[in-house]
């Protein structure tokens, strides 16, 4: 039994118009460029917020596999670019310098 | 690789789930302003109009490479793995764009690889066939790009390019900044000493880049 059959249409009508107009509003307060075009929704791709890291000699990692390497103060990281396929973007910081980690 | 802390915001990054140009668009968790990746241009939002700033702090080298140069350092790791199988394997070998997109302009193939670079607000695009070992550049306003590419480098990494107002010259096998005679160590991927700093760039294809900076200056 869905939940669905249980709201009068009068309601499911009105739903339906405001979902419309949030839709418009929200096209209207983006005010994006023609190309860009929505291919998955927002979130289903998940960011690296509190990235961990282990050091290389505990590292899994295939010899020709292609890294974003960094270093900032003297710091270094090393990001699988085949990871970060993944998850798109780690947000990341060493000591003051807070970056993103992106290819 | 760009900087977080923008206009008193310290800003947090996720995948805005949308393209441009074929183009990952990120969306900050603070203002949902909307950036594109591939330029560092808000194209939507509150910061629309506006630009991140991109440090020139990384490249993309395979791992036995990073590691012999840095043997101190830290590696990403997501629950537990540090690497993982390439789902973008076909695309790599394919001549086409990522869902059949082409390029538009004409000048090179859509695949074909370049370095991409930035200079005085202009975008730039070298044509990395025939950089490996160094190749040198003028740029619009007189001054000199030199671009280097690893000897046997694959596909999509281990380009570098470098900027001079004075410019650059081989001296025997070495590459050398004029004026200064800074040498340029293929190793270290740094000029020693002189004028010259390094432009923040990174290996991509034509299409990409083209369709996304269509003002482009080529340099072949």
């Amino acid at each position: 039994m869905s939940r669905f059959k249980k709201i009068p249409i009068p309601v499911l009508v009105l739903g339906l118009a405001a979902a419309v107009t949030a839709t418009s509003a929200m096209t209207q307060q983006r005010d994006l460029p023609e190309s860009f075009e929505q291919i998955i929704p927002r979130g289903r791709i998940a960011a690296i917020d509190d990235p961990q890291f282990v050091p290389a000699a505990e590292a899994s990692i295939a010899d020709d596999s292609v890294v974003l390497g960094v270093v900032i103060d003297g710091q270094a990281r090393a990001y699988s670019i085949r990871l970060l396929n993944t998850h798109e973007v780690v947000n990341d910081a060493i000591g003051e310098t807070n970056f993103a980690a992106v290819w | 690789m760009y900087g977080r802390d923008y206009r008193g915001k310290t800003l947090n990054f996720e995948a805005s789930g949308g393209l441009m140009n074929s183009s990952l668009v990120m969306q900050d968790k603070q203002t949902d302003s909307y950036w594109s990746i591939m330029t560092g241009d808000a194209i939507g939002g509150e910061y629309k109009g506006t630009k991140l700033v991109e440090l020139p702090v990384s490249k993309k080298v395979e791992w036995k490479d990073w590691v012999e140069e840095h043997p101190d350092t830290l590696v990403l790791s997501v629950n537990g793995e540090q690497d993982a199988p390439d789902p973008y394997a076909d695309y790599f070998r394919s001549r086409r764009g990522f869902r059949g997109q082409q390029a538009t302009d004409g000048r090179l193939n859509t695949k074909d690889s370049i370095y991409a670079f930035r200079y005085d607000d202009r975008p730039y695009a070298i044509d990395t066939d025939g950089v490996e070992g160094g190749k040198t550049f003028e740029l619009h306003d007189g001054s000199h790009a030199f671009a280097h590419r690893a000897k046997g480098a694959e596909l999509f990494e281990g380009s570098s390019a470098y900027w001079s107002e004075l410019g650059f010259e081989r001296r025997g096998e070495e590459w050398v900044e004029v004026g200064t005679g800074a040498r340029f160590s293929p190793q270290s991927g740094e000029f020693e000493g002189g004028t010259v700093y390094r432009l923040s760039g990174f290996d991509t294809f034509w299409y990409n880049w083209s369709l996304n900076n269509p003002d482009t200056a080529l340099l072949k």
